[in-house]
């Protein structure tokens, strides 16, 4: 196994700089797939681990995305296996059917971050509320309805509008910055 | 503009917000299984999430530093706290064979966020807590009009009496008993210079600080409490968990106190006393005076509220109490209420009105609305309503509207979406450039105002030919009448424009709750207005100003 011939320091220091570079995007990749953010980051912990562990293998200039996401869509379908009883998932063959969608790897983080800062100051006052509680505190609807004082689907429905209203912000201004 | 969430849509976000049910995920499987287009919107709205996500977990990293001078005891190492902060409740993992990597990855990580983080912050106006309840509270200068549900901005919070509490946004609830001075310094510290506090601090808002003239306490979970006297010592009491004391000036923690243990400090002496959680009011009790409060004040607004129902010139009267869960019509309570004029619910759902074992109903579709017939034409009209304004997402947002008849005297009545609440009337027919006369006020609706229960009233009195708006009892603002036609409400609408024969209408529903309408055929007078409401106040804190005027 290549992973048990000596690695050069600088190929680690290699592999997880471009791990750190691509880490929002493999990080949201992960995220569709499981919506429990604890659980994702113990799958992009755990594929960090195991980027870094085969870091050998890693050949300089090929697509580093492509490899990483293998990994983690392997360390995703792992963690399935371990937690089939958990409802925040898909199961394995949608997974690999969502993973096989070009568009699973089609991330451009840095720019889509600085058009929502900038959409999210647009929100009406609840439904910021609403989603900084969501993405900000980690909180779950049901936490949310009791720190608002609604209903969990009252919760949903704001963040749902809140997140079509983000999508239609972004395309507009990523549509006008093209 | 409307947003119209499809039902691929509805799915993908409920499993972003983990509420799918079986059902409900088979069905989004089978969706995406079956359509290269649903993987495609999949992968779009994936993308808003996982950059939300990426938003939310920076911005509260440049919180966190934005704070750090308050932050006088970083307790918990880094790398843990990245993890304690995902979920509340929640233990984080403890024994990790990998500890060591995975701490230089979160360092690498934290490296990178802070490389990345754009050197000119957003600067947006952001509340740091929640004031979620209040008994009996009267405010001092400064803190008038705060209201419960009011999000709070960092600054004072001066209390004459009574008890509120404050929710911080880092999760920190603190019951807070007047008279008090107590100040909001960021979203997980305050500064107490008067009064007695409580705080309960769960996991995620751990290092919570509140500080004092003589020491700042910081807590390290779970809960204690401070009183600072008007004269004399203050004292640190801690009930559960861990509580680290600084004294004054000091940049290290000077003594720690666990669960049942107080001190007492006065000049440089720290004096032991015994822990008394007695001497405090609790969030319990605090939410049972509450409800008592409450339940009176709902039993005195119904006495109220049957005498109301015989005012003679009472077109329509809504109180919003269903006859069941299910009940799709309310009674028009008018002592003379027209035949027929009962009233239809369409799409609504009912919900808690603003007390506890009040109803109301719930707009948040389109096409929620209440019709009712309201025949006639006036020359006046009052216009009541007790409502919940949660967004304003049209540029028209009908309270009452008229049906659309298109004749001269339609009359709409609306929060419009810069917040401000609006009256407008058909005064040319269509084809005209001018076809409505509208009066506004300044914008009322926003920030804090969102949220919470408002009593709005409107009056068209034609006998002085004057347009008054009034809010909380208050006018808000007066516009001269120099308009001729005779109003006219036909079949109307609550929380929707009127339709006539389903004929296409710019989208103006209105988005929060309601639970209580009335409109009249003559002209209240300011102290009419102001007496409705006060009957009908919720029971949230009174500005002084407004106890002197009931009084």
């Amino acid at each position: 196994m290549s992973s048990e011939t000596p690695v050069q320091p600088d190929q680690v220091a290699h592999v997880q700089g471009l791990f750190v570079q691509h880490l929002p995007a493999l990080r949201g990749f992960v995220l569709a797939l499981v919506s429990d953010f604890s659980l994702v980051d113990d799958i992009v912990q755990e594929t960090f681990l195991t980027v870094t562990a085969k870091a050998a293998d890693f050949e300089r200039d090929t697509n580093f995305r492509a490899w990483a996401w293998t990994i983690a869509r392997y360390k995703t379908l792992q963690l399935l296996k371990k937690r089939p009883a958990l409802t925040s998932h898909f199961a394995e063959d949608v997974v690999e059917a969502l993973c096989a969608h070009d568009a699973s790897q089609d991330w451009k983080t840095e720019e889509m971050l600085q058009q929502l800062t900038k959409c999210v100051t647009e929100l009406a006052p609840k439904a910021r509320q609403a989603i900084e509680l969501r993405y900000m505190q980690a909180h779950r609807p049901p936490e949310i309805a009791r720190s608002m004082g609604w209903t969990v689907d009252a919760v949903h429905v704001a963040l749902s509008r809140a997140r079509v209203f983000l999508r239609d912000c972004l395309n507009r201004s990523l549509a006008a910055t093209a | 503009m409307p947003l119209e969430i499809t039902r691929l849509e509805y799915l993908i976000n409920r499993h972003f917000d983990e509420l799918l049910t079986g059902e409900e995920r088979a069905e989004l499987e089978r969706m995406l299984m079956e359509s290269a287009n649903a993987r495609a919107r999949f992968w779009e709205m994936a993308r808003v999430n996982a950059v939300l996500r990426q938003w939310g977990q920076e911005e509260w990293g440049r919180k966190d530093g934005a704070q750090a001078p308050l932050r006088v005891l970083p307790s918990i190492p880094r790398a843990a706290r990245i993890r304690t902060v995902h979920r509340s409740g929640e233990v984080p993992s403890t024994v990790n064979p990998w500890w060591p990597l995975a701490a230089a990855a979160v360092f690498v990580i934290g490296f990178f966020v802070w490389t990345y983080l754009p050197s000119q912050p957003v600067v947006t106006e952001r509340g740091v807590a929640v004031l979620t309840h209040t008994s009996d509270v009267i405010w001092g200068r400064g803190s008038e009009g705060t209201k419960a549900g009011s999000v709070l901005q960092p600054g004072w919070l001066h209390v004459k009496s009574g008890v509120l509490q404050v929710e911080f946004s880092r999760g920190a609830r603190v019951v807070l008993e007047g008279p008090a001075d107590f100040c909001l310094t960021s979203n997980n510290s305050g500064e107490l210079t008067r009064g007695r506090l409580s705080a309960v601090v769960p996991e995620p808002a751990h290092g919570f600080a509140v500080q004092t003239p003589r020491f700042t306490a910081v807590d390290h979970g779970t809960k204690f409490g401070c009183v600072v006297p008007a004269s004399g010592a203050p004292e640190l009491h801690v009930f559960g968990g861990l509580v680290g004391m600084l004294a004054d000036g000091a940049t290290k923690e000077t003594r720690s106190l666990h669960a049942n243990e107080a001190v007492r400090v006065e000049g440089d002496k720290v004096q032991a006393i015994p822990a008394d959680a007695r001497a405090f009011i609790d969030e319990e009790e605090l939410a049972l005076r509450d409800r008592n409060g409450l339940h009176e004040r709902l039993v005195a607004w119904q006495g109220f509220s049957r005498d109301f129902s015989q005012h003679r010139d009472l077109l329509a009267y809504l109180d919003f109490q269903p006859s069941g869960d299910s009940a799709r019509s309310m009674v028009n309570r008018a002592a003379n209420a027209p035949a027929g004029s009962g009233a239809a619910i369409v799409g609504c759902d009912w919900a808690e009105g603003r007390w506890p074992g009040k109803g109301a109903l719930e707009f948040k579709r389109t096409d929620d609305r209440v019709r009712m017939n309201a025949p006639g034409n006036f020359a006046s009209l009052t216009f009541l309503a007790w409502v919940r304004v949660d967004g304003l997402p049209n540029r028209v947002n009908a309270l009452v509207s008229g049906e659309n008849t298109e004749r001269l005297g339609e009359t709409q009545w609306y929060v419009f979406g810069d917040g401000s609440l609006g009256i407008g009337v058909r005064t040319a027919e269509r084809g005209k450039s001018t076809q409505w006369w509208h009066a506004h006020s300044a914008p009322i609706f926003k920030g804090n105002t969102l949220g919470t229960w408002t009593f709005v009233a409107t009056v068209f009195d034609r006998t002085t030919n004057k347009l008054t708006h009034y809010v909380n009892g208050q006018a808000v603002s007066t516009t001269a009448i120099n308009i001729e036609p005779l109003l006219e409400l036909g079949t109307m609408e609550i929380g929707n424009l009127g339709s006539h024969d389903g004929s296409a209408r710019e989208v103006g529903n209105f988005e929060g709750r309601v639970d209580e309408v009335a409109v009249l055929s003559t002209a209240l007078n300011a102290g009419e207005i102001r007496r409705i409401y006060e009957a009908g106040s919720p029971g949230e804190a009174r500005s002084p100003g407004v106890v002197a005027q009931a009084n």
